[in-house]
């Protein structure tokens, strides 16, 4: 709180006033604290508003730093997530190249596929971006691994740690570029950071200003940077471990009590984020589960396409090999330290029968399922056309 | 609290929450199967005809889909039941969602597929009994 009323110069007016150094104090502070939660140095740490921010950092500062040069592809995990995948999509209108790391159906990049793409001798890429964590599927990637084969090739990595940060240990000085987010481990909305290795070339996008490191201009927003530093020092490895016996708890209740469902992502819980669960549930649609459930105020998410404003799936189910019509029924459920035991319970109970009511009214079923398999081995099914008729294809 | 819900009509809410003829009828009349769970609404309608007045006795369905999806369904069934089949065809996917208080854009077209359940519903009846939409007509 002082950071909103008492400290109320900015970090850069240090050599001005007596309050732009107690500012200064706080930033360095804030920036050796979550530095040396990833184990790289505090200059190689740039505050800035997010996820999303550093995302676009990452990716166009690269681009922006290699214009007119020969190089000029990316390789991204086609499970990244949307704001790497969306800048990438930007720099295409822009001349750059994407390419797509296939996974595997549980979400693991597919390492031949990269060494594939990177020994491309008349095309290297100029960077690699995949994430740690997937806020969908939970899987958690074996980053030093991937490190090693990118560096192999000489080519940079950009790893998006947003949902594994304090989460999973990370070693960011093993990689060139790293996403982290304040919100998601309780901190303050609107604050994150890009780890920058130092020595890599990179342009900076918000021009006008030497603040961090000259990297990013504009006064950095201190309170939120301070909340941030705090958060990190109260998220033990203690809460990560306690929360990951309540998923497992979960995990446990959930198989007992539901029937006909798949997990997605990996199956052992050591390759999963400690506070992750997800699941794609036959016959009902995640968005009529989601609601029912937000009523009781409990609150989890889907890759439906219903959901979704666009009405399409989720590219990570797709990507892991899930067909559509599978993946309305998912949901995923991410716990944090708030959570109890009875929370569970009462969650399970509520969600198998609101399942059960979903079920009861649905046409589809087991056997459902069956023939619209036969049909599309058969091929009668055309995916991209949208409404169909099943009676259509029934009669004949 | 704000609920998610609040995309939807008081309406849509109070029908996904209680949705109104919901289930099958054995042996009916004619049935209407929409959708594919590709798009992820599928809507199987049921009618049972009184062969002499044309009159929709019973209705029921069954959906599976999103919340639009289910209220939609609840809503044109609860519109045919009673109704004459020709009055049951002229039901149009706008007097639904109108007497829903709306719907969410992006759920106009894909939700609303009840209406269209229900009109093959009535030509499955009609050809079972050799007779055709024609007769509907005028």
């Amino acid at each position: 709180m002082p950071y909103f009323t008492e400290i109320i110069s900015p970090p850069s007016s240090d050599y001005g006033h007596s309050f732009g150094v107690e500012a200064k104090e706080a930033l360095d502070s804030a920036r050796e604290t979550i530095a040396a939660k990833i184990n790289v140095k505090p200059s190689e740490i740039i505050f800035t508003s997010g996820q999303a921010e550093s995302n676009n950092f990452a990716v166009k500062g690269i681009a922006f730093a290699n214009i007119g040069k020969e190089r000029k592809t990316f390789l991204a995990s086609n499970v990244s997530h949307s704001t790497v995948l969306d800048s990438l999509s930007a720099l295409k209108k822009l001349g750059f190249i994407v390419k797509l790391i296939k996974v595997d159906s549980k979400g693991f990049i597919d390492r031949n596929h990269l060494r594939e793409l990177l020994s491309d001798s008349n095309d290297t890429p100029l960077l690699v971006s995949v994430p740690h964590g997937n806020v969908e599927i939970g899987t958690v990637e074996d980053i030093k691994e991937i490190a090693y084969i990118c560096h192999e090739y000489n080519v940079p990595l950009h790893v998006e740690a947003t949902y594994s940060f304090c989460k999973v240990p990370f070693d960011a000085s093993v990689v060139d570029l790293a996403t982290i987010t304040s919100h998601l481990i309780h901190g303050p909305k609107g604050v994150g950071a890009l780890y920058i290795k130092k020595g890599l070339k990179i342009q900076k996008l918000i021009d006008g200003g030497l603040q961090e490191n000259k990297k990013r201009g504009g006064t950095e927003n201190l309170p939120s940077i301070v909340g941030f530093a705090k958060a990190v020092e109260i998220h033990s490895q203690e809460i990560n471990e306690r929360v990951a016996e309540l998923r497992d708890y979960l995990w446990q209740t959930f198989e007992k009590k539901i029937s006909d469902f798949q997990i997605t992502g990996p199956t052992k819980t050591e390759k999963r984020l400690p506070n992750h669960f997800s699941v794609v549930i036959s016959y009902v649609e995640g968005e009529s589960i989601l609601l029912h459930l937000d009523l009781l105020d409990f609150m989890i998410a889907t890759g439906s396409a219903c959901s979704s404003k666009q009405l399409k799936a989720s590219h990570v189910l797709s990507a892991i090999g899930l067909p559509t019509e599978v993946s309305h029924g998912s949901v995923r459920i991410g716990l944090s330290k708030y959570n109890t035991k009875e929370e569970i319970d009462q969650f399970i109970e509520h969600l198998s029968s609101i399942i059960a009511r979903l079920r009861a009214i649905s046409p589809m079923n087991a056997e459902f399922m069956r023939e619209w398999q036969d049909l599309k081995d058969q091929g009668a099914i055309i995916e991209e056309e949208h409404h169909h008729d099943i009676n259509d294809a029934e009669d004949d | 609290m704000i609920k998610m819900a609040h995309i939807y009509s008081e309406e849509v809410m109070k029908l996904f929450m209680n949705p109104k003829n919901m289930g099958e009828i054995e042996n009916p009349s004619g049935l209407g199967k929409v959708g594919n769970p590709v798009c992820g609404d599928v809507m199987w309608i049921y009618i049972k005809v009184n062969d002499e007045t044309d009159v929709i006795e019973d209705i029921k369905v069954k959906t599976f889909g999103c919340v639009a999806a289910i209220a939609t369904s609840s809503k044109t069934t609860e519109k045919a039941k009673g109704k004459t089949l020709k009055e049951a065809y002229k039901i149009t996917k706008k007097q639904v969602a109108d007497d829903l208080g709306g719907l969410p854009k992006q759920k106009m077209h894909c939700s609303n597929l009840a209406v269209d359940a229900l009109q093959r519903a009535i030509i499955n009846y009609l050809e079972k009994n050799g007779r055709s939409i024609k007769d509907l007509e005028g």
